[in-house]
């Protein structure tokens, strides 16, 4: 993908108060991409969005969208439409006015605006409700209005803030689904703000996970659940078994007592950590026969959770979490064995 | 939050020029005219106070109400408030309604009833009980002041009262404490910033009060009042100006008070979030002290209406009890067509109050315009200010350029405009921390600029505090004396200036006549302002 | 959002229509403020109309020391010609301040007319007369009503005597002068002493003393005459009133507003004052006694010939008003 980045931060901080919110951030983010930030609360993420859209001008550094640099231009004047956390729906307008309020600001005639406003509704699908107030409304249909207010005035960058936090756990899945398609759909360039790691990998074309105003990596969702960079990308996009150790040569590391064999060469020397996801690991009967990565272990507590069995080992001086999918009927107990396979091994680089 | 503050209003010039234009519309029209009052007066002039005897007096007498009526009406305030926070009062709404009540009425209303039922020739002293009562001076001023802001008191307390959770006084009492103890140990100590809060407020209008005093202090001077007598006595403009500057030095100094230490610990208590759930209920000996307390209370605040009535249908009052018409006539023919102009007063100013009150809440509330501070500081300002001192101000203030509106209503219209500023303000600026900030940035996302925002999204939204603001101002500007005695034109004779004209030379039944039109026409005018303000300002769409 | 805005333009519109704006200048057309009561102003100005052809504006507020606040607070654009009524105590500080034009007016010199009743600068003319009073509450006085100033301090009225206070009213300053040029300064004082141990308020402004014995508030009372017989004894109210030996008077003037809009048609409205038909209609509807000998008095009071009026230096009073208002707050205090 050698396309030119649509928009792009170069080196943006951003103090609020006396809290320094964005540290030093550049991003591209390619055309047509869903691009999602994705960090803890207070790690920047808004902040960064906001600064997109106009609502913060940054400190010191450069936003550009396509080429024009905006740090400076008010947010009514850039086309960068926002879906909120909260809605922020008109509460005195109806459906109808919310959708088509971007397009009286922009003077599109009249019949135009109708026509547009009744494609808008017809593609997050809430025809028939045009004349409904925003609290006469259910919170799935009101992010549906946002959403179309925001797609209605053709955005050049879709800013998208926490838009599925309000909503409970399934709707949450079934809408994020919705809008992924929608955005593939259109071709938006789209960035999308959460602090849901599911969320994030589900929908993204490209995760950027942020800590403490810093930006940490940025990559595919299968590079940020795979091959993290940091231990706190690798802890924050999921459940992870950190394993110290000593490199002993480019293929083995040593744990403890065991010696762990890795396949992909490891250029580090000295002390590293290895990551190992729990769905990773193999639980095997003590009594197997001796082979390489095997460790011996003791099941500590288990946990049942329908699609896997979820238990937690003792092994070689430390807690495992291990992931075993489709369990059926079967439980584990007292000693087992933890075999890490070695071509599943990441090697993190602090 | 937003920083960079040049660069936004640079971007947005209509924001900036309704800055330049309620900043210049403030200083103009409160910060010229009151240092126009302290100015007037030479130094000469205010070293020479010490030796005014009358000013002293006045002086020490005002301070001295102040203390007395503060104290007995928020002691009377917070038992009120009390016991119809209590959800098992017998009659309780009707308590409520019946307090509210006198916020309608013109500021002299308790002194003139007062004077039917209590004094000399009264109904209740004289007819009824044979007694011979005098009630001018400092203690009948004392009752009519402890009934008439009593109310006040009430609202402050009640609204702190309100927020009490009754989860606490279950608390209290699990924890075995007895009815007097939850009442010492947890209510009283809540609410008192409440109760703080309101002798401040009951404190600044008692100093303030002009209508009262000047209906029934009689010989007993108070610096709201001397003003006035000032002018309508001696034409002396000079001596008007410093004792009105007199005045203002307590009350700026309650209103600091009252600002900068009470207004933050209410505000956090009225913040809480208090779970719903029944109170316990109070023990039938509680409960029935407290009711006999409100019937008594009800009954002084239920007598200033009936005196009025009673009043302008009675033939002589003390003297020839028979009904008669005459005085309604008399009332109607001398006091109708400035009824009218009353009305065209006050709605035009309140319109104007709360046109330039939501304007300057909108201004203040984003930090990132300049002069955002000094905005605020104006449109809170006229709230320390008694009415005599706006009066006063503005005489000398527009009777020469910059500019000249002695002579036209404009001046009336203005003052009061200016005076009431505060109410929609604050109002305002309540309502709009109530509002989430992203409903705002989602407009600028859409494309609407800074007063496109105001226009389209808080205007709306900030409907029922426009309506507050214009109905309140509405009221306290057909019913005001204070300011009316020194601005009135006279081809603009609003009603209140008769009425207290009347009661002067004696005309008291076309007096009570003309206050109870006044007060018909109050509760019409508030009532067609709501239906219009909520029929005409509904939001149009235009998509 | 367009009718929004329109409702709200409409709204001003329409207020705006129903207020009167200032003062207009029109050809053949008198301004003038009056201190009397509405009854006495329509029926003067109309008379005045009928005489002359000229039409006039009227405003009234019985109140002359308002109307002289407003006339000084006007100075920078004068929106009336004449002001007329109120004493001229009233009239000569706006002359002071050169508010005034000065004019002497043919019609004066009528014989009839009293050359006291003219500033000899011409910027004030008298045309009424107004004589102090003492009136009772005949349902609570008990005993021989009062006749002489002397009775007042007669101890059986302690607690029960109002009048107009010297410091803030004119009445009651001319009621002071009067003490002084009746017994001599410092018998005065003494005398005055007395008077204010009987007096339950000095009132800030003079009908509230009038309204206080009407309604038998207190027993008995000074205040100006024609006010007593107009608010009290014609309202029903059991007062008796009488003028004492001794007594004083206000002059009621009227004067030419410096710069107003129509001088010279003022010229005339002061020449028609003094003559018999508006002093007539003020002595028959207002009570009020008419500078001319010719007019009649007023009904229900006492010919002007049976009253004795004290010897009343005006410009030595005038003169020292702020010291007697001075020793009054000093020596009386309230």
């Amino acid at each position: 993908m050698t396309r030119e980045p649509h928009v792009r931060l170069v080196s943006v901080s951003k103090r609020l108060g006396t809290h320094q919110a964005v540290d030093d951030v550049s991003l591209e983010v390619p055309e047509g991409a869903f691009m999602t930030l994705l960090g803890p609360s207070g790690c920047g993420k808004t902040t960064t969005l906001r600064m997109i859209a106009g609502f913060y001008a940054p400190d010191a550094g450069e936003i550009r969208i396509r080429d024009r640099l905006v740090n400076e231009v008010p947010p009514h004047r850039r086309n960068t439409a926002m879906v909120f956390q909260e809605y922020a729906l008109f509460p005195h307008m109806t459906v109808t006015e919310n959708v088509g309020y971007g397009l009286r600001m922009r003077r599109v005639p009249r019949a135009e605006a109708r026509r547009r406003i009744k494609e808008a509704l017809e593609l997050v699908g809430l025809s028939g409700q045009e004349r409904k107030f925003p609290h006469q409304l259910s919170g799935g249909q009101q992010q549906r209005v946002a959403l179309a207010r925001a797609l209605i005035v053709e955005p050049e960058v879709l800013l998208l803030d926490e838009p599925l936090s309000n909503l409970d756990a399934k709707l949450r899945v079934r809408v994020r689904t919705e809008i992924r398609q929608l955005q593939e759909r259109l071709g938006k360039t789209t960035l999308y703000v959460t602090h849901d790691q599911e969320e994030a990998l589900a929908i993204s074309d490209q995760i950027a996970v942020m800590h403490a105003g810093r930006l940490l990596q940025v990559g595919s969702p299968s590079e940020i659940y795979l091959r993290p960079a940091t231990r706190f990308v690798a802890d924050f996009v999921g459940l992870a078994n950190f394993i110290e150790g000593e490199v002993l040569d480019p293929h083995h590391v040593r744990v403890n007592a065991a010696v762990v064999a890795v396949d992909r060469p490891i250029a580090q020397h000295g002390r590293v950590t290895l990551l190992v996801r729990p769905e990773m690991i193999r639980l095997v009967p003590p009594g197997s026969a001796r082979v390489e990565n095997l460790l011996r272990g003791r099941v500590a507590t288990m946990a049942f959770l329908g699609s896997l069995a979820r238990y937690w080992v003792e092994a070689d001086g430390t807690e495992w979490v291990v992931d075993v999918p489709a369990p059926g009927h079967e439980v584990l107990r007292g000693e087992v064995a933890l075999l890490l396979p070695r071509d599943r091994l990441h090697v993190l680089n602090d | 939050m937003w920083t960079r503050a040049r660069g936004r209003v640079t971007a947005d010039p209509g924001l900036a020029v309704a800055v330049a234009a309620v900043g210049a519309l403030l200083v103009l029209f409160v910060l010229y005219p009151a240092a126009r009052v302290l100015s007037y007066p030479r130094l000469a002039d205010y070293l020479a106070v010490p030796a005014n005897l009358r000013w002293l007096q006045a002086a020490r007498n005002s301070l001295m109400m102040m203390v007395l009526s503060t104290l007995t009406a928020t002691g009377v305030g917070f038992l009120y408030a009390f016991a119809t926070s209590r959800r098992d009062l017998p009659l309780r709404r009707f308590f409520q309604a019946l307090s509210v009540l006198p916020l309608f009425a013109p500021p002299f209303m308790v002194a003139f009833s007062y004077i039917l039922m209590f004094g000399r020739v009264g109904l209740v002293t004289k007819a009824l009980l044979g007694l011979d009562v005098n009630i001018y001076g400092w203690q009948g001023l004392w009752l009519v002041q402890t009934v008439a802001f009593f109310p006040f008191a009430t609202l402050v307390i009640g609204a702190v009262l309100e927020q009490i959770s009754p989860t606490l006084e279950y608390a209290a009492r699990n924890l075995g404490a007895t009815e007097s103890a939850v009442m010492r140990t947890v209510l009283v100590p809540l609410a008192r910033p409440g109760v703080a809060a309101a002798m401040l407020v009951v404190a600044i209008s008692v100093l303030a009060d002009f209508g009262n005093a000047v209906v029934i202090a009689g010989g007993f001077p108070l610096l709201a009042t001397e003003a006035w007598f000032r002018i309508e006595g001696l034409a002396d403009l000079n001596g008007a100006a410093v004792v009105v500057a007199l005045l203002i030095v307590p009350t700026i100094g309650l209103f600091l008070l009252e600002r900068l230490w009470v207004g933050r610990r209410v505000y956090t208590a009225l913040t809480g979030k208090g779970t719903r759930i029944e109170q316990p209920p109070m023990p039938p000996a509680i409960r029935w002290t407290l009711f006999g307390c409100c019937a008594l209370i009800s009954a002084f605040v239920a007598l200033v209406y009936v005196g009025v009535l009673l009043g302008s249908i009675t033939s002589v009052w003390g003297y020839n009890w028979t009904p008669t018409l005459a005085h309604w006539r008399l009332g109607i023919a001398q006091g109708g067509a400035q009824l009218l102009t009353s009305v065209k007063i006050g709605a035009l100013s309140a319109l104007l109050t709360s046109a330039v009150a939501v304007l300057a809440a909108f201004i203040t509330s984003r930090q990132d315009l300049p002069l955002g501070k000094a905005i605020d500081f104006l449109a809170v300002l006229p709230g320390a200010l008694p009415g005599v001192f706006i009066g006063v101000g503005y005489l000398l203030a527009f009777n020469g350029p910059p500019l000249i509106l002695v002579g036209t209503p404009w001046i009336l219209i203005l003052a009061l405009t200016f005076w009431h500023i505060p109410l929609g303000y604050q109002a305002a600026r309540a309502q709009l921390k109530q509002i989430d900030r992203s409903i705002e940035e989602a407009a600028q996302n859409l494309g609407a600029p800074g007063l496109r925002v105001l226009w389209d999204i808080y205007l709306p939204l900030l409907r029922p505090a426009f309506t507050a603001s214009f109905i309140t101002a509405f009221i306290r500007a057909v019913t005001n004396v204070s300011i009316v005695v020194f601005l009135v034109t006279p081809r603009n004779l609003v009603a209140t200036y008769s009425i207290l004209a009347m009661i002067g030379g004696g005309f008291w039944g076309a007096a009570a006549a003309l206050t109870t039109a006044l007060l018909a026409i109050t509760l019409l005018g508030v009532g067609v302002a709501r239906l219009v303000l909520r029929a005409g300002l509904r939001p149009i769409g235009s998509v | 959002m367009m009718r929004r805005l329109a409702i709200g333009v409409l709204m001003v519109v329409l207020l705006l229509a129903g207020l009167g704006s200032g003062a207009t200048a029109q050809q053949r057309k008198v301004v003038v403020y009056s201190a009397l009561d509405s009854e006495v102003t329509t029926r003067v100005v109309a008379a005045f109309t009928q005489r002359t052809g000229i039409a006039t504006e009227v405003l009234t507020l019985a109140a002359a020391g308002t109307l002289a606040t407003r006339i000084t607070a006007e100075r920078a654009r004068p929106q009336a010609d004449i002001f007329m009524g109120g004493s001229i105590d009233f009239h000569a500080p706006l002359a002071r301040d050169g508010l005034l034009l000065a004019y002497r007016s043919p019609a004066a010199n009528d014989p009839a007319i009293g050359r006291e009743f003219v500033d000899p600068n011409g910027f004030w003319h008298g045309w009424y007369i107004g004589a102090l009073s003492i009136f009772w509450n005949q349902e609570r006085l008990s005993g021989r009503a009062p006749a002489t100033w002397d009775d007042l301090i007669d101890p059986r009225f302690r607690g029960q005597f109002v009048m107009p206070s010297p410091v803030t009213t004119g009445g009651g300053f001319i009621f002071v002068a009067a003490q002084i040029f009746r017994l001599g300064e410092e018998r005065a004082w003494q005398w005055l002493k007395q008077l204010s141990q009987n007096a339950q308020q000095f009132t800030p402004t003079a009908p509230a003393g009038i309204a206080l014995v009407s309604r038998g508030e207190a027993v008995v009372g000074m205040n100006w005459g024609h006010d007593v017989q107009a608010q009290a004894r014609n309202q029903g109210f059991p007062v008796g009133l009488v003028f004492p030996p001794d007594t004083a008077t206000e002059i009621g003037g009227v004067s030419i507003i410096r710069g107003g809009p129509n001088a010279e048609l003022a010229k005339e409205f002061v020449d028609f004052l003094m003559t018999k038909v508006p002093q007539d209609i003020n002595a028959q509807f207002g009570l009020r006694y008419a500078v001319r000998s010719d007019s009649p008095k007023p009904m229900g009071m006492p010919d002007r010939s049976t009253m004795r009026f004290v010897k009343y230096d005006r410009q030595w009073a005038i003169e020292n008003q702020a010291r007697i208002r001075q020793r009054w707050q000093a020596e009386i205090g309230r």
